[in-house]
C-alpha cells in the first residue's frame, strides 16, 4: 500500500472529507453566511454538488475569539489549549502499511494558486490541538507548524482546529488549504 | 486519497561491501514492519556498519549524492538521510496541485546538501544546500 491520507471532520460521528468535497463555513447553518469581520459558528463538509455531507453528523465548531481563546460547538470562552483531541474539528490520519514517520508537518491557507499568498478576502486561523494560541496561517512563509511524530507507526493522526473570517462580502470558494510534510 | 506507489528508489553501498535497495532483501517492504529506510537505520546500528555511497534510481537513472570517495574532488559526506515530501490541497476537490518529491541528503558538519526529485516527474531534480540551524 502506498501512502496514504484521510482528512476527517469530527463530531458525534465522522464525516469523511474526500477529495472532490470542501470545507464550509457559515454562521451556523449550513450554506448561510458568516458577516464580514466575524467568524465561523458552523463547520461542515460540503460535497461537490453543494450538499451537506455532514448534516446528521454534528461535526464540531471552534470559532476564533481572541488569539488564545476559542468558541468550541457555541459555548462559552475557553482557552484553546483545552480543546481536546475527540472536539478538534479536523482528524488528519497519515498512514501507511509499513511503519513510517512523519516529520515537518505544515498546514496554511492560500489564495488557491500561489502558495504563497494569503487567503482571498478571508482571516484563517488554524491550531493543532494542545497550542494555547491560534496561528494566522496565511501563505506557506506563515504556516502552522504541527509537532513531529517520530516514532514509527503504520498510522499517524494529527487533530486541528480551524477558523474563519471573511473580510470581504463574496463566496470564497478558490481559498485552499495546504498541508505539507514528510516521511521516512 | 492514496499517493502514488514511489518510482524512485533509494540504494546505499555500506562499509562492508554489501548494496542495500529500497524494498528489497534487507530493506524489504513488509506489512506491519519497519520502513525500508528504519530497517536500513536498524542493520547499520546492529551490525556498526555506514554508508559510504548512497544515489536514488528510477530504472535506469541514477541520481548521486557524494559518496565517502567522491568523483569530481568533492567534499566527503559524514553521513545519509532519506525521506519523501507529500504537499497537498485535501480541503478542496482539485487536488491537481499535489506534489510528492524524494529527498537524499549528504550530512556535513554544518550544512547538508538535499537532493530532491519529483516523484511525478522523474526528469526533474534539484540541488539544495541547506545550513544546519547551529550556524545560520
Amino acid at each position: 500500500m502506498a501512502l496514504t491520507q484521510d482528512w476527517k471532520s469530527q463530531g458525534t460521528t465522522a464525516t469523511t472529507i474526500d477529495t472532490t468535497d470542501s470545507i464550509a463555513f457559515s454562521d451556523g447553518t449550513f450554506g448561510h453566511p458568516i458577516q464580514v469581520g466575524s467568524y465561523n459558528d458552523g463547520t461542515h463538509v460540503r460535497t461537490s454538488g453543494g450538499t451537506d455531507k455532514s448534516a446528521s453528523n454534528s461535526p464540531h465548531n471552534t470559532k476564533y475569539l481572541t488569539s488564545t481563546t476559542m468558541s468550541l460547538n457555541g459555548g462559552a470562552s475557553a482557552n484553546l489549549s483545552t480543546l481536546t483531541t475527540a472536539n478538534s474539528p479536523l482528524k488528519i490520519t497519515v498512514s501507511e502499511s509499513v511503519n513510517i514517520t512523519v516529520t515537518g508537518v505544515k498546514m496554511y491557507a492560500y489564495d488557491g494558486t500561489t502558495t504563497t499568498n494569503a487567503p482571498s478576502g478571508m482571516n484563517v486561523y488554524l491550531a493543532e490541538q494542545g497550542d494555547t494560541s491560534w496561528k494566522l496561517a496565511h501563505g506557506s512563509g506563515n504556516a502552522l507548524v504541527l509537532n513531529d511524530q517520530t516514532t514509527p507507526a503504520t498510522s499517524h493522526d494529527f487533530y486541528v482546529a480551524i477558523s474563519a473570517s471573511p473580510t470581504s462580502i463574496g463566496t470564497k470558494d478558490t481559498n485552499k488549504v495546504r498541508v505539507e510534510f514528510t516521511y521516512q | 486519497m492514496e499517493t502514488k506507489e514511489s518510482k524512485l528508489k533509494w540504494i546505499a553501498g555500506l562499509s562492508n561491501g554489501e548494496t542495500i535497495i529500497e524494498g528489497e532483501g534487507v530493506a524489504s517492504r513488509v506489512e506491519g514492519e519497519l520502513s525500508p529506510w528504519w530497517k536500513l537505520q536498524e542493520y547499520l546500528n546492529k551490525n556498526n556498519l555506514t554508508i559510504n555511497s548512497f544515489y536514488l534510481a528510477c530504472g535506469g537513472q541514477h541520481f548521486n549524492l557524494p559518496s565517502v570517495n567522491p568523483k569530481f574532488n568533492g567534499e566527503k559526506p559524514l553521513g545519509y538521510n532519506c525521506f519523501r515530501m507529500v504537499q497537498t490541497d485535501s480541503l478542496v476537490g482539485d487536488n491537481s496541485k499535489d506534489e510528492l518529491y524524494i529527498c537524499a541528503e549528504a550530512i556535513y558538519k554544518c550544512y547538508k546538501v538535499q537532493l530532491w526529485v519529483d516523484e511525478k516527474d522523474t526528469l526533474k531534480c534539484w540541488v539544495n544546500l541547506v545550513r544546519d540551524k547551529e550556524w545560520q
